[in-house]
């Protein structure tokens, strides 16, 4: 159960990240020095590099710059992006949904998978099955995402011919870019449900229900796996961290039109102005979807009190 | 299995340090002439056992050299993170509330931006380099030692030993070496063990980006992006790299999970 108390002890700790996150932010930037010269290219003029100094207000003193650009988050102006001359956020909130579509697929494409996987291990423990699963699972994590996104690209795409190997547009263009980035996941999810059912199998409500004569689909379906979705629920939303940081990669490879793409790109095109306002979006979308399924799961949890 | 995975990574070490002598050319050598040969024809048996790449290079040579760079920023990263994590975990926790609250902050910050994302913007902006690498992939990754030593102080700080060794006099230096430290140890080396396998993983990301180690020098995560365009063409040029980071990577897991289930099953990576 949860009380308002927690609820409010949350809310105030994501306020407190959010604004690490906007200091962070800030900062990165001036990590290696002078940011104007991190902008420019090796080659640019003294004038140049005044102008631009001036321009983004780099010659002002270090808590003026800190105060104007927390003021200028809170309205969510985040400056112009110096490669597309364009207001930065609206740039990085269009093409969030993409990444964001990348990332559900991915998740759903391997909760989808481990499910079955990992119950299966758990219901058939150390056959060949087991095994398997586990080896499928150790594989995913083992193996980097370009690494897969190649390997299915050059199978499916190329290979056979079945999907686009990049770009986006249809569902067909999701398939192959969802597989890559779910499959790191896989491997964790199925370990989880895997343990959780195995835990759940030995206790005595499932001895009870089997005593009763009920089937064995349905003990194992109906009573034991409703409880291990709760921790299911968790682990997806630790597992959001890493697909989003996936995303960056599977984007890459895959010409994926997403945000993680647009913060590589606009890296090698030291648009900071613009990787600042994207990284600032990653994060504080990030430490919102783990606010909300930490106060689902207090919700949904019977067992614990949250005070 | 275990025992095999430690063998293999022990034998990878020791090719890698060995590299410039055991590769039979050099990885930075061209040849235009004899660029994209696949491995185990007439041109290549013998000589170029993997296959030439684009520039005529062997992918043989490269990827030993590859091996060198990938497992010494991982084994360096983490040779950083364990200490300044454990080192901050132990501080935090010890004395008192405030302090520990402080550190914890800190990790939920950093944890706010995925891993990758981190690694991506900070490297760029300090230019990559190994060195930056290494500091960047080391520093970011002290949470999960931090986690480890504060959770073994939050355990032990109550019980009754430690209360009769201040008893007896002992400083808290003492007690933390002496009680709280070898405890934490085991664990230690169980994590570090996986986060050395998500490190090389990250490195060859970033290389693959082309953010990493830069060309010409080899490294796995590059010659997979350069590999990219000659996808079935010249399937020689990624799928040794791939199998490299592969082979490796679940080496390194297999250990980790063979130290875990010898040192302490109740860790969870």
């Amino acid at each position: 159960m949860m009380s308002w108390r927690y609820v409010g002890r949350r809310v105030a700790q994501t306020a407190l990240i959010l604004v690490g996150v906007t200091l962070a932010v800030f900062w990165v930037v001036r990590l290696s020095g002078d940011p104007v010269l991190l902008m420019l290219p090796a080659d640019a003029s003294q004038q140049d590099i005044q102008r631009l100094r001036e321009a983004l207000g780099f010659d002002r003193p270090v808590h003026v710059q800190l105060w104007r650009f927390v003021e200028h988050v809170a309205t969510g102006d985040f400056g112009t992006s110096l490669r597309f001359q364009e207001p930065a956020l609206p740039l990085v909130l269009e093409r969030l949904p993409s990444t964001v579509l990348l990332a559900f697929a991915a998740l759903s494409l391997s909760t989808a998978l481990a499910i079955p996987l990992g119950v299966a291990s758990a219901v058939r423990r150390d056959s060949v099955w087991d095994r398997a699963a586990m080896g499928v699972a150790l594989l995913g994590q083992s193996m980097p995402i370009f690494c897969t996104g190649i390997l299915l690209i050059t199978v499916f795409s190329v290979g056979l011919d079945l999907f686009p190997s990049s770009g986006s547009g249809t569902l067909g263009h999701l398939v192959l870019p969802a597989a890559a980035l779910g499959f790191v996941s896989i491997g964790r999810l199925t370990r989880l449900v895997r343990g959780g059912m195995l835990e759940v199998l030995g206790q005595d409500y499932v001895r009870t229900a089997r005593a009763k004569g009920l089937a064995e689909r349905s003990v194992v379906y109906r009573h034991a796996l409703r409880n291990c979705l709760l921790p299911v629920l968790t682990i997806v939303g630790l597992e959001l961290g890493s697909t989003l940081g996936g995303a960056v990669v599977t984007e890459m490879v895959f010409a994926w039109p997403g945000v993680g793409r647009l913060i590589v790109s606009a890296i090698f095109a030291r648009d900071y102005p613009l990787v600042q306002a994207a990284v600032f979006v990653v994060a504080t979308m990030f430490v919102v979807v783990n606010l909300a399924v930490d106060l689902l799961y207090a919700l949904v949890d019977p067992r614990v009190h949250y005070g | 299995m275990g025992l095999l995975a430690a063998s293999v990574l022990l034998a990878e070490i020791v090719v890698a340090l060995l590299a410039p002598t055991l590769a039979p050319h050099g990885a930075l050598e061209q040849d235009t002439a004899r660029r994209l040969r696949p491995p185990l024809t007439t041109a290549t048996a013998g000589r170029f056992v993997l296959g030439t790449d684009q520039l005529g290079r062997d992918v043989l040579s490269r990827i030993l050299h590859g091996a060198r760079v990938s497992l010494l920023i991982g084994i360096s990263a983490v040779a950083i993170a364990a200490p300044l994590g454990v080192a901050l975990g132990l501080f935090g926790s010890y004395h008192g509330r405030a302090l520990d609250d402080v550190v914890m902050r800190i990790a939920d910050v950093q944890l706010a931006f995925p891993f990758i994302l981190l690694a991506v913007t900070v490297v760029a902006v300090l230019g990559p380099s190994v060195r930056n690498l290494i500091v960047v992939l080391g520093v970011a990754g002290w949470v999960p030692y931090a986690r480890l030593a504060r959770s073994e102080v939050l355990t032990l700080r109550g019980r009754e030993f430690v209360e009769a060794a201040r008893a007896l006099g002992a400083g808290d230096a003492r007690i933390i070496t002496r009680h709280i430290l070898p405890n934490v140890l085991t664990s230690v080396v169980v994590v570090g063990t996986f986060a050395l396998a998500n490190t090389i993983i990250v490195e060859s990301s970033l290389s693959f980006l082309g953010l990493g180690v830069q060309p010409p020098n080899p490294t796995w995560g590059g010659m997979l992006s350069d590999g990219r365009e000659y996808v079935t063409a010249a399937w020689w040029l990624w799928v040794f790299p791939g199998a490299a980071i592969l082979t490796t990577v679940l080496a390194v897991n297999f250990v980790g999970d063979w130290l875990r289930d010898a040192l302490d099953p109740r860790v969870s990576w």
